[in-house]
Order: C-alpha cells, then structure tokens, then sequence
C-alpha cells in the first residue's frame, strides 16, 4: 500500500494525475449538469434527489482534487480558465441535457462509468483513495438506484419518450464505451494503473464492470453487448486521446464553460 | 403513473427507537427509496426505511379535523 499518491513512481504518478483529472473533470461537469436541473425535474422528489446528487458530484470533485494537488505531475494550469481543450470530462456532459430524459441517461451510463473507476481505486493500493473513495462509493448507490428506477419508468413511457430516451442512451453509451479506450493495446494508462495495483482492474475489466452493470437497465435495447460484460463489436477508437480519454476535444457551450471554470468568481476576486 | 405516499422512518443509533421522520411521494417502492434517501441524508442514520402508507394498519385512528370529502 502506498500511504501517499506521491511515493508511487514518478511514470505512475502521471498516469494517476491524468486519470484523476479525468475523473474529476467529468463529476464536476455531471455536477453541473444535475444542478441544472434542480428544479426542472418532473416531480418534487426529483428536484430534491438530482440536487442532492449535484452536490454529491461536487464534494467527491473535491476530494479527488484534493490528492491530484499532491503530485506534481498535476495537469491543471490556468489555460483552463480559457482554454475548452484542457478540460477532460467525458463528451457527453459537453452540453446541458436537453431534457429530463437526457438527464436519466447520464445517470445511468456516465454516472456508472463514474462510479465504477471510484470503486477501481477504493480497492486499489493508494491509500488516500482506499481509505477516502468508501464514503463516496457508498453515496454512489443510491445515484445507481435513482437511474435503474427511472430506466425502468422511461421503459413504460410513451413510445415517442423511449424513443428520445434510446437516442440518449445510444449517444451516451458510445462516449461511455470509446472512454475506456483501446483493449489489449499498449497504451492505456488503465492498464498500467491496473498493473501496478492503483486500480484493482484494467481497461477491459472496468469496461466489462460497467456494461455488466448497466446491460440490465437496458430492457429490450440491443447496444452490442451481453449481460456478463463483453462487446459483441469493438469500437472505432479514431482520434481517441489516451489522455482525456475522448475522441475530440471538448466544446462547452459558453454558459457552462464560465460555470465549470468559476468564471463569475474569478470576475470577484476569487479562486475556486 | 399513479403515486402513493410512503412514511419515512428512520433511528439514528442502534439502541434508539425508529421514530417517524417524514414522507414521500413515489410511483414505485424504488423511488420511494431514492427520494427517501436524498430527502431525509442531512443526518446521519444508522437506519432509515419507508413504509407504503396504505401498509399501515390503524388501531387507534385520529379523528380527522375536517371532512375529506368536503
């Protein structure tokens, strides 16, 4: 067990920066996204329950910033503040859910895959994450709850609701898929954080997880995948980034941008 | 979708007796759950259940205050 993230070595130590930041980048932006939605949702509950999971997204945004300033090997620099490329969330949280129904497709897909990398590392051998990562994954339940209960509601919806909803999850599964990156293949860092026990399983274990996870919300919709995990067809993985772990750069619209990277503090004087 | 309401019980050590905290509206048992989770998370529960309702069997009934039905 390494008692801090700084004594893993100095090629692991990047590799542990980059991913999180990835992680982190992507739960603020889904953060933000719920909050955006804290008085849009169709009932009463549903505003209190999405709130409270933007500020669960936020706290946990926190906590992995809070080991990524250790290392040196942190990527932030203040060409964030400007720059849409430096950001590492994951594509789907680019712009702001349409509707609720878009909403519940990140709940179910991106707040997973989320989840899925946080348990990674509760079990991994970094203790700053095995020990801090517990409370956050056991919060984590009950966001895996709310999808499963409202993809089971979507499932009964109207056909012209499950038509949108399958639009949804189809575009937020290929940017959950293409996120885990190439399997097999010689530059993961997955990989290399898996090998060296960061992370208690690799590129296509963490995959395999988080369809195994999220195949059962699916009811009749064929993604190309099987209930135990595995993909029927591998992705097309061009211009696939092993750094943001996406396709493209990112492209916030400017609202959200400003919102992610504090811009209207800033404005006042303070610093996130 | 129809919802029913769900009371919401909750203890906050081992030894102490679940007292009622509150209530939700739901469409479903897994709902009611979710919602009685992020609603009622600003303390720190050891246990925290809900019960539909309709489940609850009187045995001494309230006299209501004013007529439902008018």
């Amino acid at each position: 067990m390494y008692e801090r993230a700084q004594d893993l070595p100095a090629e692991l130590r990047q590799d542990l920066a980059d991913w999180l930041l990835a992680i982190a980048d992507s739960k603020r932006v889904l953060g933000l996204r719920y909050a955006e939605w804290a008085t849009g949702a169709p009932e009463l509950e549903a505003d209190v329950t999405i709130a409270a999971m933007a500020q669960y997204e936020l706290g946990h945004t926190r906590l992995l910033r809070g080991v990524l300033a250790k290392l040196d090997e942190d990527p932030r620099t203040d060409a964030r503040n400007t720059d849409h490329g430096e950001w590492r969330s994951i594509a789907s949280l680019d712009q702001p859910a349409a509707d609720w129904i878009q909403v519940v497709a990140l709940n179910g897909l991106v707040d997973v895959l989320l989840t899925v990398n946080l348990e990674a590392a509760m079990r991994g051998n970094v203790a700053p994450l095995a020990q801090r990562l517990r409370k956050a994954v056991s919060e984590e339940e009950y966001h895996t709850l709310h999808a499963q209960a409202w993809f089971e509601r979507m499932w009964t919806a109207p056909p012209e609701i499950a038509d949108r909803f399958v639009a949804a999850i189809r575009s937020a599964w290929d940017n959950c898929i293409a996120w885990f990156g190439p399997i097999g293949g010689d530059n993961n860092s997955l990989d290399r954080l898996a090998a060296a026990g960061v992370l208690d399983g690799d590129a296509a274990e963490l995959r395999r997880r988080f369809v195994a996870l999220t195949v059962p919300m699916m009811a009749d919709l064929d993604l190309g995948a099987t209930a135990d995990g595995e993909l029927t067809v591998e992705p097309t993985l061009e211009g696939w980034n092993a750094v943001s772990r996406r396709l493209s750069p990112p492209q916030f619209d400017a609202p959200s941008f400003d919102m992610i990277t504090g811009a209207h503090a800033r404005a006042m004087g303070v610093e996130d | 979708m129809s919802k029913q309401l769900y009371e919401v019980f909750a203890r906050h050590k081992r030894e102490d007796p679940l007292g009622h905290i509150g209530t939700v509206r739901a469409t479903s048992d897994a709902f009611a759950r979710v919602y009685a989770r992020n609603t009622y998370d600003e303390e720190n529960w050891a246990e925290l259940v809900v019960v539909p309702r309709e489940a609850i069997i009187p045995v001494l009934e309230l006299e209501l205050l004013l007529d439902p039905n008018g």
